[in-house]
């Protein structure tokens, strides 16, 4: 049974890039990064330009799932009954008015909140409680959503006039905060060509809800060196100025480190990226690679920061390089960092 | 198959890594030991003569000690070490995860190990490469020379080689064999000058090159102030500055030759025919020079020898031989230097005698 799941496991992998590759071209990191959450079960924040791909990629990620896929686009305007649904005042069949709940849009697998910062606090927290415990409370009583839940949300770095920046506890329930770039090139002359053709996106279902769950279940089970966990923990922990294990780079740019979330997101994916390469373990580099995604949204930046102009991702990266294990091709170094820290 | 036997093939190649640090720590350990050992008993040299055999004992056998603990506690590759080393270089923590599920026998730990044991079948040990680190080598090379340069010093004086330490005090801004500067001077530049360098360099216990003092008209050399040598023309052999200033003056002292003219004849080495008396109206009789005891005061009247013989002509019979046998090269330079030296003070003398003639 193990052995059959495995083996779906990098079969359903290979069919979810391969679907996704027909409507989304380029953003390789993206995509993986993507995937990789939403089969480790988290939220992504999806950061970039308008055009980019970003809403194309979460509507092909709905239909390669074959998930119910809710669009919510936030504008000033937007209440949180807009998002979770409400009570209304209904007519039963004897003629009595009773409360009905309206589920929102909330209430689907996966949720396109797009363009997440153009809401208000008051509406935008109206999502915390959905993407932590994957419930919904209206009017004191709790409805629990279908699982899988994703909440996919996209905001644009460029526009700041109406927006409302997401509050920390917010930030922190997004897993990946994915950076979505430019095309390059040749990208922009292969989307160019696939537009002029259709924009009807083509991408089919690789699996299905209960597939993804499997697959989740399948890549909890991908175990970490005790070394390897406490390398990831003490990453999270030098992101915190205070902590006895902060670098020189920490303390000098860090206001505020990540959440023990970021812990968890971090193994929860380096598990899934580790099986999605044919390992059966988690390695360094997995850390390594995710530790971007995981923890730039995570980490305040403090005035120097912001004033070198220094991003959370040069931050992370001294950090990286700091502990010792960052883009280790050469085991002879490490050897003397682990006898030197011994 | 067993952890331990998987990664054996790797296992002695990072022992040899481990005692080739191991070693490293000795060697500084021990030559450390080495030093300090040296050290002290250098100054104990009088109580025991084979202190640097000691020393040299004492070092190597607390580095060998030091470097077989040092082995044992850090360098010794454990099977986690081993994994930990295959895995930087490219198994990707494959190897230390196998190790920790060892004993673990799910599917996952299981397919974990297959997983494991097919990348290191496929792994060139050779791609491990020996690290030292720079730090220790750097350490053991300075430690060594500080050792072995102590130890050699202690043998070399046990030896006779060298000083014992202390007795010989060098001191680079004050060379004991610093050149001294020997002047050639005259008191009075009217009254003579010197002929030659008057200025020479010369090593300490070297010589001089040959000066002359010249005395000027209506004057004549006396002798040089300094050791009342009469001769004009000196030069020095084994140069030693006793005051140790670095400079040695001679100082040519010349006086002015009486005018004989003003008193009457000028003087002559000729006998006269006038009587003693006769010729002077201060005749003493009593300071007579042609009496017995008497001429050492110069008179033209004592200027010869068994009352008859005049002093200049056996003088310069004596001086044309001794000119003959320097010529035929019966002297040496030095010795055929110190006799026109010798003639030349007679010469003083007589050339006087003969100016006043």
């Amino acid at each position: 049974m193990e052995e059959q799941n495995i083996q779906k496991f990098s079969e359903q992998c290979k069919n979810i890039f391969e679907q996704v590759r027909r409507d989304v071209i380029g953003q390789n990191e993206v995509v993986e990064g993507t995937i990789i959450a939403m089969i480790a079960g988290g939220n992504v924040l999806l950061e970039g330009v308008p055009g980019v791909g970003k809403t194309r990629l979460v509507r092909s990620l709905g239909r390669v799932f074959n998930l119910p896929f809710s669009r919510i686009q936030f504008t000033p305007d937007l209440m949180p009954a807009d998002v979770t649904g409400t009570n209304i005042i209904v007519r039963d069949d004897e003629g009595n008015s009773k409360f009905q709940f309206q589920p929102g849009p909330i209430f689907s697998n996966i949720i396109l909140a797009d363009e997440i910062n153009r809401a208000t606090p008051k509406t935008q927290s109206a999502l915390l409680e959905a993407m932590q415990e994957h419930s919904v409370t209206v009017m004191g009583v709790s409805r629990k959503l279908e699982e899988p839940f994703f909440v996919l949300a996209t905001q644009n770095p460029i526009e700041q006039d109406g927006t409302y920046p997401l509050p920390e506890a917010q930030m922190d329930r997004f897993m990946f905060k994915l950076i979505v770039p430019m095309p390059s090139l040749e990208e922009l002359v292969d989307i160019v060509n696939m537009t002029q053709k259709t924009m009807a996106e083509v991408a089919e279902a690789a699996c299905n809800g209960e597939d993804l769950l499997m697959m989740r279940k399948t890549a909890n089970q991908i175990p970490v060196a005790q070394e390897v966990m406490e390398y990831a923990m003490k990453l999270c922990s030098a992101t915190h100025p205070d902590s006895e294990h902060a670098t020189a780079a920490t303390k000098k740019y860090i206001r505020l480190g990540s959440s023990p979330r970021a812990g968890q997101a971090l193994i929860s994916a380096a598990k899934v990226r580790a099986l999605m390469n044919g390992r059966f373990n988690v390695s360094y580099s997995d850390i390594n690679t995710l530790a971007y995604p995981v923890l730039r949204h995570r980490i305040k930046m403090n005035f120097e920061a912001i004033a070198e102009r220094v991003s959370a991702d040069e931050v992370i990266r001294m950090i990286l390089d700091d502990l010792g294990h960052n883009g280790n091709k050469d085991g002879a170094k490490s050897m003397i960092e682990e006898n030197k820290k011994k | 198959m067993d952890t331990k036997k998987l990664l054996e093939k790797c296992r002695s190649r990072l022992v040899l890594e481990g005692l080739l640090k191991a070693l490293l720590v000795g060697v500084i350990v021990g030559f450390a030991v080495d030093f300090v050992f040296a050290l002290i008993t250098a100054f104990f040299t009088e109580y025991f003569d084979y202190w640097y055999l000691v020393a040299l004992g004492v070092g190597l056998g607390t580095g060998l000690i030091a470097g077989i603990v040092i082995y044992f506690l850090a360098f010794r590759p454990d099977t986690k070490k081993i994994a930990r080393r295959i895995d930087a270089l490219g198994l990707e923590e494959r190897l230390i995860t196998m190790t920790e599920l060892e004993n673990d026998d799910s599917y996952i730990a299981r397919r974990q190990r297959e997983d494991a044991k097919e990348k290191l079948s496929k792994f060139d040990v050779k791609s491990i490469k020996f690290v030292l680190a720079k730090s220790l080598i750097v350490a053991a090379i300075i430690v060594g020379v500080f050792g072995l340069s102590m130890t050699t010093v202690n043998a070399l004086v046990q030896y006779e080689f060298i000083p014992e330490g202390g007795s010989n005090i060098f001191n680079p801004l004050e060379p004991d064999d610093a050149p001294i500067m020997v002047l050639y001077e005259v008191t009075d530049d009217t009254a003579g000058w010197i002929e030659g360098e008057v200025e020479q360099l010369v090593e300490v216990g070297g010589r001089t090159s040959v000066v002359t003092a010249v005395a000027a008209e209506g004057y004549m050399f006396m002798y040089w102030e300094e050791d009342q040598k009469a001769t004009a023309e000196r030069f020095e052999t084994n140069i030693i500055d006793d005051d140790e200033d670095g400079i040695i003056i001679f100082t040519a002292y010349f006086e002015e030759i009486p005018d004989n003219n003003e008193e009457g004849d000028l003087p002559t080495d000729e006998p006269s025919d006038v009587p003693q008396e006769e010729q002077n109206d201060t005749f003493d009789p009593d300071n007579d020079p042609n009496k017995e005891g008497q001429g050492d005061r110069y008179a033209s009247s004592n200027q010869v020898m068994d009352g008859k013989t005049p002093y200049q002509s056996v003088f310069d019979e004596y001086y044309e031989k001794a000119l003959e046998d320097i010529q035929n090269g019966n002297y040496t330079e030095e010795e055929a230097a110190i006799i026109k030296a010798y003639f030349d003070i007679l010469k003083g003398g007589v050339g006087a005698d003969k100016e006043g003639e």
